[in-house]
This record gives structure tokens, sequence and C-alpha cells, in this order.
């Protein structure tokens, strides 16, 4: 067609694509990839800042735990924005040598999560991983850590019956909401 | 005081020197024309030469519909609802083109609302799209080199999976 769609406008549109989306496009042109890594909203919700949290491993609460599997509870801070339709969860723990800043990313169709991915944790943690597990009763989430060491390996791995609790979410551009599934 | 059945109408004349009648309270919905008729500019026909006469017409069916008001509060509801509908249905074009003239006669009319409804609708429908369709869909030429584009690749590595 005629002419190119205004790049203010091209901003919208990418302020409306899920996270996932959003990231792949960064290859798209040097303005988009601009345009992503500065938008504000990220970096509200990088966790840098929060580098100095008072959170460490004595403050967790494990929720199950076996002999190989020892799954935590976080404890606050942690952060919940939103980035496009997503509902973003970030925060930091220390574990033995390491700080962990984690940020996840949720999509949420019809007021309920249907997706959640890892999009990246702060230091690259190599063999290291974690994952969401789901939530607490009080909304907090509920993460499986992977710690790989130089000597041997020392994991932390979820047990497949904790259960989780499901999390509602209500979210449109401006403002979200949380709460849980009445249904489940 | 002012009883709509009786609103002034306006003319609006497209890119392709087609005219449509509106009422000025439906056009008022458009900052651009509303800042045109305040400054006193709307006494002939309003020529829109970025917008073709494809295009105006489904904003004119658009801006008629925003523009109904329910009679009371249980007709709001279901107007409510008819709205979303129709908004739903709207986004609903034939030819993407169409979709993305809608974003710019919404962008250069200034009507937020369905501005907010087009952009939307593209977002939806880029979403799940690769890089290179993304590219083309808006006419954007890749400036990267290839080490670059592959650097940025690796960096978000787990967006491609």
């Amino acid at each position: 067609m005629s002419d190119n769609i205004p790049f203010d406008i091209q901003m919208d549109i990418m302020n409306r694509l899920p996270v996932k989306s959003l990231l792949q496009f960064r290859v798209v042109s040097k303005q988009w990839k601009f345009s992503i890594d500065n938008f504000e909203f990220i970096h509200e919700n990088l966790a840098f800042r929060h580098m100095d949290s008072n959170l460490n491993i004595m403050s967790f609460t494990p929720v199950a735990s076996s002999e190989s599997v020892r799954v935590r509870e976080f404890s606050p801070p942690y952060y919940i924005s939103q980035l496009g339709d997503s509902v973003i969860i970030s925060g930091s723990f220390d574990f033995r040598n390491f700080c962990f800043i984690y940020e996840w990313a949720l999509e949420v169709e019809g007021g309920f999560l249907s997706s959640c991915s890892l999009l990246f944790t702060i230091p690259p943690l190599g063999g290291h991983y974690l994952k969401l597990l789901g939530f607490n009763k009080d909304i907090q989430p509920i993460v499986e850590a992977t710690i790989v060491q130089a000597m041997g390996n020392a994991s932390l791995q979820s047990s497949s019956n904790q259960s989780y609790f499901k999390l509602g979410v209500e979210a449109n551009r401006i403002r979200f909401s949380l709460a849980h599934s009445k249904s489940h | 005081m002012s009883s709509s059945s009786s609103s002034k109408m306006i003319e609006l004349r497209s890119s392709d020197g087609e005219t449509f009648h509106v009422e000025e309270t439906v056009v008022l919905q458009s900052e651009t024309i509303k800042q045109m008729i305040d400054d006193d500019c709307a006494n002939a026909a309003i020529p829109l030469p970025n917008v073709t006469s494809m295009t105006l017409a489904k904003v004119i069916e658009y801006i008629k519909k925003h523009a109904e008001k329910p009679k009371d509060d249980d007709d709001k509801k279901v107007a409510e609802e008819d709205l979303k509908k129709f908004d739903a249905e709207f986004v609903k074009v034939d030819q993407e083109s169409m979709l993305f003239d809608l974003v710019r006669a919404a962008n250069y009319l200034n009507i937020k609302s369905l501005l907010d409804l087009t952009c939307q609708a593209v977002a939806d429908s880029i979403k799940d799209l690769s890089v290179e369709e993304v590219r083309k869909k808006f006419n954007i030429q890749n400036d990267f080199t290839p080490e670059e584009e592959a650097k940025v690749r690796k960096e978000n590595a787990w967006a491609f999976d």
C-alpha cells in the first residue's frame, strides 16, 4: 500500500505484543531493537536495582522436600508488572554464591494463565535453571532451581505431586489484578 | 439543548473525490475534524487527502456505530455487548492492507478508540509472524549486517524455540 505506518504507531503496536514476540522482533531492524530495548516498562521490570535485596536462602521456606527434591517458596521481594498481554514477574534471590535475578512472562488468555516462560536470569545461568512451578496461596511464586556447581551437582528439583494453586489473572493495558481461580 | 435528530451535516471528501455526509455529532469523534470545525474550516466539504473512499466508508461505519446512545441502563449493558461484538467483527477485514489503511486513517483523523482497536488487531495479527514477515508487512528494511543479526538472535535464543 501507499505509505508506511508512522513509527510512533509502530511503537504503539509493539507495545501490545506479548513479550515473546517482542523479543523475537528485536531483529526486525535497528530502530525496532532500539525501541524494544528502551521501552520504559521493560526497564522498570528489570530487577537490577533490587540487587541489594535482603532476601537470602535462610528466608526460604521449603514447601516440599524429599531426598533429591526440594522446592522452596519465594518470599518477597518480587515484582509483578505487565508488558503487553503478559504478566511479568521479576525478582531475585541468593543461593550460596549465586545471586539470581529472574524474569518470568506469563501469558494470559481469557483471564487465566495459558503459559509461562523464563525470559532471562542474571547472571546467565549456564547449567543452572529456574522454573516457575506455580503460586502458593499468598500468590507468591514457587520456583524450582537447579544449581550445577563446579564440584558435582547440587540440584533443587520439584516433586511432581506438588500441588499448585492456579492463578487467575485479569488484565488490560492499564492495570491487572491477580486472584485465585475460583473454579479450581 | 441540542437534539441529535436535527444535527448539522458535515461533508467529507475522500482522496479519490467521493463525498460523504455525516452528522456533526458523529464526526466529532475525530479530533482532527473537530479541530477543523472549531476553527470554522468546515463550511465547505472537508478534504481528507490521506483517506480513500473505501477506508473512509469503513471509518464512518465505525463512528456511526460508536455514536449510538443507549436509552437507559438496561439498554446500556446490551449496547456495550453489542459494541464489543461490532468491534470484533469490524477488524475482521478481508484484505489485510485495509487494516493498515484503517490504522493510518485513525491516526490521521485522530480517533483514539479506533486507533486502539486497529493497533490491537495488527498486534494480534503479527504476534506469531516471523521476523521476515513483519519486515515485509511494515515495509521495513533490514539494516543489520548478517553478523549483527546473528548476534541479536543469539541474545534471545529462547524466544525462537
